[in-house]
């Protein structure tokens, strides 16, 4: 094209050019998009944190140590489910009251019975726990209950449960007089496998003892029977008899922090299997386990107005010839009232030796009440002819009128008859015959025979002879005495002089050497016989020795039962509280 | 004063026709050729305004602090520059500087002054300014800092707390303000106003 | 009488200025002799195509080829806990953001650092290659195609500005801290080259190769200023 063409096209290129399309709402412009996605990040954020919000909860701990707010977590399975928020004093300032969060999906966790524990390093004769503790800080453990209502305020475990309440198993509740040397975590045996754990124990309410709760776990809870005898396999056992010297223990860690063993002996009691919670004794030693000792006493009130001469402390109290028990006191009760005499006999029955077959066994003392009602009544019966040694009969009376246990006193007391007439003409019978058997002829032909034989003796020659040498015997010791005056005494007198002259001559600082010598010689046996004898100073001391040596020992388990508890106190020492 | 505008994608030429609002498209490429924007001087000033306000706490006070174990730490824009600085990536620490310190604050102040310069009927004395603004637009990388805040917070919230600072909330209200403040300029009206010298 | 062909302004010998769209008659100035010609306006400096765009654009997109490697290879950050060490690369951290579950983080992030880039790359090669070759295949796709490239490069910076947050804020001593690796280095080099690379692209050759651009075709007498050397 040439330049006056181009010229020519220009209006016609002017036509040409077209208007732009016009958009009226020209809508969200594209700079907008990244707002627009920060926004929806940051509203999922919100969202997700909000979502991710469970539920808060607070807990009650005896102290806070090692609990740090926004640090310290809280662990099911350790699996994290929980942070604390907040660690601040309870409005009494006795306890630390700790606010948690937890994650979302935790609310079922929070029943009834959902125990919180501290997790920190504890180290403890089994084993050392929560070592992890140590670098990461303590934690808080949970060991979800099963109760049926939530909850969101616990009160918090002072050290951590010994069995999670998810394993399989079961609890027994164990009386003892004593806890021996049982504690926490002992292991309990069975064949000396470890069957279970010492879960915790408390003295009993009416100060008559301890019970002890522990856990069997899974296959090994199937071998507790209701005869199952438990006893404290506390240490070592050392027996000394006629075969020698025995020693047993049930392991070494048993030996070191006691334990309870378990098994069932074969015998007449039969296998009942037992539910959770069942209660047992808890016998000294295997011994006294398997002996029939029974420890499991009852104890009533018997009132005797008639004479009980040859009752005695101890004397037995029977059921039909088979001992149920004992005698265990005796008084004397005057009434200024009516003026009348009673006389209380306490005796105890153990309940073990009598088996109630079936499986309610129910209450003992209903069914005493029911045996009472049966007609069960205590009579005072003679054991013993010849000593009068009286015995407490238990029996059934259905004749007799009717009574109940009556509870006023402190021990349920239990109706009396009298020593029955019939029984003592039956005794006395007794008597007779015996009397009756008795060879009393030969009794008196022997009795005389031996009257004549001392008559024989006295008449005879030999008795005579007897007599006239003694009177010789008498007359040459009267001879040689007489010598003795005329002969002996001048030469004594003489061997007086020479003494003396000898001691003359021994100067002065020599003799009391000798006598000093003689005293010490003295002395020396007679400390001699001191130490033979048992109030001797030598046996004293022996004796303190080994009283210290023994109150060193209790320190000594004071001391390590402390730091079991407080494993701290090796660094911050003992706490006061 | 022209009344033909070339698209600046496919050249194509245009009568330029006057909107009362919207926008005017290329017919070819559907480019944007102008916009009408309502009371833009007003607004953009404005806007620009805010944004200047919002970016001192964003910048002085901290946007996030993280605690891990009971340790905090508070961190601001600066410390995250200074931090890559030391780690031998002086760089990178400059890139970053310059997208999100730099240049926004070049940005904001530049139109600040423009804007407010013309709703005072002044013309600013500067039209290379405004045009340095334009092109540096897509260097301005707040709005993207701000989602890799996010990132950062999603990334760590396993593993740590993370507290909002207070100028995170600055920091969002900022960018708002300022792809506002670009959203509310009509380019074409203020080169006319430089036309009309 | 209405040509079908549109007129652009190179047909009618004119040329507009990018930055302030002010149009000028050119009067038989070559295209190549354009430098340091300026807008009266705005000050910026006219040409009637970006200056060398195509060599330009190929150059830098050679140099983010060569980057993107050792940008996705390497570790862009290291975490230290406990002594433990932890590299990890650009797709790591976006896997590791959708194994915890994160997924619109992890959305954004996976667009913004993997699919941005690689299409970034491969839409501006495609570009330049179908303008090379003057395939007058659907140009207004490709314009779409050069504007979002153009739009969304900014967004693969996400990744630096993470790292930049986490190594100022994971700063725990011995108990946690994050390093900068010479992964990041690269990656943000390719992210500022494809942006570069992009901006010195001209999508007004996409029209021109398509042929739809034809030859001068007339001047139109409107009051524009003339294109002089100055």
């Amino acid at each position: 094209m040439t330049e006056n063409e181009i010229k020519e096209n220009s209006d016609k290129v002017t036509d040409n050019i077209p208007e732009p399309v016009i958009i009226k709402r020209k809508g969200i412009s594209i700079v907008w998009a990244v707002p627009v996605i920060a926004l929806l990040i940051a509203l999922w954020l919100v969202y997700k944190a909000l979502s991710g919000i469970g539920p808060e909860i607070s807990i009650t701990f005896p102290s806070a140590e090692g609990l740090e707010a926004g640090k310290t977590k809280i662990k099911y399975k350790d699996v994290e489910i929980g942070r604390v928020e907040d660690v601040r004093l309870s409005d009494d300032l006795k306890s630390v009251v700790v606010t948690a969060c937890l994650s979302k999906d935790s609310d079922k966790l929070l029943r009834e019975g959902t125990r919180f524990w501290v997790v920190r390093p504890r180290i403890k004769a089994t084993g050392i726990t929560g070592l992890g503790t140590l670098l990461s800080g303590v934690y808080i453990g949970i060991d979800p209950g099963k109760g049926d209502v939530f909850t969101d305020r616990f009160i918090a475990l002072e050290t951590p449960p010994v069995v999670m309440s998810d394993s399989p198993g079961r609890y027994f509740i164990l009386h003892s007089d004593t806890l021996g040397s049982l504690d926490r975590g002992s292991p309990v045996y069975y064949r000396q496998m470890k069957a279970g754990e010492v879960l915790g124990f408390n003295l009993n309410p009416d100060n008559s003892g301890v019970s002890i709760k522990i856990f069997v776990y899974d296959p090994y809870y199937k071998f507790v029977w209701k005869n199952t005898k438990f006893w404290n396999d506390s240490g070592i056992d050392l027996t000394v008899d006629a075969n020698g010297f025995r020693v047993s223990t049930e392991s070494f860690v048993s030996f070191v922090i006691g334990g309870i063993a378990f098994d069932t002996p074969v015998n007449l009691e039969s296998g009942i299997p037992v539910n959770n919670g069942a209660e047992f004794l808890l016998y000294k030693n295997r011994e006294s386990a398997h002996d029939k000792v029974y420890t499991d006493k009852e104890y009533y009130i018997l009132y005797f107005d008639e004479s009980i001469r040859g009752l005695t402390v101890g004397a037995p109290v029977e059921f039909r010839g088979i001992r149920l028990g004992q005698v265990k006191d005796i008084k004397l009760m005057f009434n200024r009232e009516d003026m009348k005499v009673k006389i209380p006999v306490l005796i105890e029955i153990e309940h073990d030796r009598v088996s109630v077959p079936g499986k309610e066994v129910g209450d003992r003392l209903s069914n005493m009440e029911m045996f009472v009602s049966r007609g069960l009544r205590a009579q005072l019966k003679l054991g013993n002819i010849i000593s009068g040694q009286l015995f407490v009969d238990l029996d059934f009376h259905p004749q007799s009128p009717r009574a109940k246990i009556n509870y006023d006193s402190k021990y349920p007391e239990l109706p009396t008859i009298h020593k029955s007439m019939e029984i003592i003409n039956r005794s006395l019978l007794k008597v007779v015959n015996k009397l009756q058997q008795m060879p009393l002829d030969e009794i008196v032909d022997n009795f005389r025979k031996t009257l004549s034989g001392a008559e024989q003796l006295m008449n005879s020659e030999d008795l005579r002879t007897a007599i006239t040498s003694f009177n010789e015997a008498a007359h040459h010791i009267g001879e040689f005495s007489e010598s003795l005056n005329s002969d002996f005494y001048p030469r004594l007198s003489n061997a007086v002089t020479d003494i003396n002259t000898f001691t003359g001559s021994l100067n002065a600082s020599s003799l009391p050497k000798i006598e000093a010598a003689v005293s010490e010689a003295h002395k020396t046996l007679e400390e001699f016989g001191k130490i033979v004898s048992r109030d001797s100073p030598l046996y004293n001391e022996l004796h303190k020795t080994l009283a210290e040596l023994s109150d060193a020992a209790r320190s000594v388990r004071i001391l390590t039962d402390y730091l079991e508890r407080h494993p701290d106190a090796l660094i911050h020492g003992k706490q006061k509280r | 004063m022209s009344h033909i505008i070339a698209c600046h994608e496919c050249d194509m030429l245009h009568k330029v026709k006057h909107i009362e609002r919207g926008a005017a498209r290329c017919l070819r490429c559907s480019a944007v050729l102008y916009e009408s924007k309502k009371n833009s001087i007003n607004r953009a000033s404005a806007l620009t305004l805010t944004a200047l306000i919002l970016f001192i706490p964003a910048n002085l006070f901290p946007f996030l602090s993280l605690t891990i174990e009971g340790q905090e730490n508070r961190t601001t824009l600066l410390t995250g520059i200074k931090a890559l600085y030391l780690q031998g990536m002086p760089e990178l620490a400059f890139l970053v500087f310059l997208t999100v310190i730099a240049v926004p604050l070049f940005q904001i102040t530049g139109l600040l002054y423009i804007f407010t310069a013309l709703r005072f009927k002044v013309l600013p004395s500067f039209p290379v300014l405004f045009r340095y603004i334009l092109c540096t637009r897509t260097w301005g990388m707040m709005e993207i800092f701000f989602l890799g805040i996010l990132v950062s917070v999603v990334k760590l919230a396993g593993m740590a707390k993370i507290i909002p600072g207070p100028a995170l909330y600055s920091f969002f209200l900022l960018i708002f303000a300022v792809t506002a403040a670009f959203a509310s300029i009509d380019d074409r009206s203020v080169w006319e106003r430089f036309d009309l010298k | 009488m209405k040509s079908l062909l549109p007129i652009t302004a190179s047909d009618a010998s004119m040329v507009s200025c990018h930055s302030c769209s002010l149009l000028f008659l050119n009067k038989g100035i070559h295209r190549l002799n354009m430098a340091n010609m300026k807008c009266h306006r705005c000050g910026a400096i006219l040409h009637e195509r970006k200056q060398n765009s195509l060599n330009r654009t190929v150059a830098l997109l050679v140099a983010a080829f060569i980057f993107y490697i050792p940008a996705n290879v390497l570790p862009v950050m290291t975490v230290t806990s406990f002594g433990r060490e932890q590299a990890d690369t650009i797709m790591s951290g976006v896997i590791h953001l959708v194994v915890t579950g994160m997924w619109p983080p992890a959305i954004v992030v996976f667009i913004a650092s993997i699919i941005v880039p690689v299409m970034k790359l491969l839409i501006l090669t495609f570009l330049v290659i179908s303008v090379k070759k003057k395939s007058n295949w659907r140009p207004l796709e490709r314009t779409y195609l050069y504007r979002m490239t153009e739009i969304s490069g900014r967004w693969s910076m996400i990744d630096i500005f993470v790292i930049t947050i986490l190594i100022a804020l994971v700063d725990m001593g011995s108990m946690a801290t994050v390093e900068a690796e010479s992964g990041a280095l690269f990656f943000a080099a390719v992210v500022i080259i494809t942006m570069f690379a992009a901006m010195s692209f001209d999508p007004r050759l996409i029209w021109d190769g398509a042929g739809k651009n034809a030859e001068p075709r007339g001047i139109i007498e409107e009051n524009l200023y003339p294109l002089e050397k100055e």
